[in-house]
């Protein structure tokens, strides 16, 4: 084929696009495309108002591994006895304390037959006039 | 000669014992429930006869009835037995904070809640003895006067941790 015959050629499709219906299209898509979002952002505000804020990390309790359960044991156990063999307040204004194990084991060996009452305990009130004895 | 009477002997003995099923697992004998029509009522499952006392069982009733009397050294005893029984879950002062609840296992109540201090001492017994919700039952393991010996150290432990200052005022001077 001469070359000539090639230049001469005429175009295969004439060069007049309606560029004011592709802009249109192109417009109208854009302005769908905002008005979804602005009607979901609507939607989502109206039905589920927490949908945008950052999502709460959640946290699973961590394995309860212990390293040293020896040393655990002993701590727990010193605590403990702690409790036991110490003289303390535990509501000063009724007059409650805390007495060590040994010296409550004597007044309830001194109790006698009573040993196995439940403790005399006055309520948290003002005293009545008989001592507080029922 | 002896030596080959002995060998004709061995090898007969051997030849015996090859016959036959000498493991027993065949005996001649009634299977668990199965019937059996030896006994009046036709089965193997025989119960005990009407009236049937175990041994120590007058000794244990009484035990459970009547509890020991409260000294020094029924409440150290009590106190052994509970430091190994009960400790692991109520805590070594009664707190119900012990290891096993450390360890994730439900807490008890604490014996110086005001209802377990107004509680009867045989409701802790029977709690000792049957169980109660989570708790198993220390029936098989503590013999009933163990259990009185607990029952009474409880009550030393919760006198312990709240004591009435003006029913021991001897006690007073120690306090800080
Ligand atoms: C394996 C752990 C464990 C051990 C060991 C244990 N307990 Fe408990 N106990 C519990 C738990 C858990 C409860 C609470 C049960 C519930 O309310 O379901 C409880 C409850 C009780 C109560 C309160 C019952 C009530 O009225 O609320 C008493 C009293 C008691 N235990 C006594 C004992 C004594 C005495 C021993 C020792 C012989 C003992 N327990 C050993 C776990 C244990």
């Amino acid at each position: 084929m001469p070359t000539e015959e090639m230049g001469n050629r005429a175009l295969p499709q004439p060069a007049d696009i309606h560029s004011r219906a592709v802009l249109a299209v192109v417009g109208c898509f854009l302005l769908f495309v905002g008005a979804a979002i602005a009607g979901l952002l609507l939607f989502l505000n109206n039905r589920a108002p927490g949908a945008f804020s950052p999502r709460v990390e959640s946290r699973f309790p961590s394995p309860e591994l212990q390293t040293s359960p020896e040393v655990d044991f002993a701590r727990l156990e010193a605590a403990q006895q702690a409790q036991l063999s110490s003289y303390a307040w535990v509501d000063r204004d009724h007059d409650l304390a805390r007495i060590p194990i040994d010296e409550a084991m004597q007044l309830v060996a001194g109790r006698g037959e009573h040993a196995y009452d439940a403790p005399q305990l006055r309520p948290a009130l003002p005293p009545r006039v008989n001592g507080g004895m029922p | 000669m002896t030596m080959r009477r002995l060998a004709c002997l061995t090898m007969l003995l051997a030849a015996l014992g090859g016959c036959g099923d000498h493991s027993m697992s065949q005996q001649n004998r009634y299977g668990t429930f199965s019937k059996a029509p030896l006994f009046r009522d036709g089965t193997e499952a025989q119960s005990l006869p009407k009236g049937t006392v175990a041994q120590g069982d007058l000794a244990r009733a009484r035990q459970i009835t009547t509890p020991p009397a409260v000294d020094m050294a029924l409440l150290s005893r009590g106190r052994e037995r509970y430091d190994i029984y009960c400790s692991p879950c109520h805590g070594l002062s009664g707190h119900g904070d012990g290891m096993i609840v450390q360890r994730g296992f439900p807490a008890p109540p604490s014996y110086h809640s005001a209802r377990l201090r107004a509680a009867d001492a045989r409701h802790i017994f029977d709690v000792i003895t049957n169980g109660y919700g989570t708790m198993y039952s220390y029936a098989a393991r503590i013999e009933p006067r163990d259990r009185w010996a607990i029952i009474a150290y409880i009550r030393a432990l919760q006198q312990s941790q709240q004591t009435d200052m003006a029913a021991a005022p001897q006690l007073r001077s120690k306090l800080p």
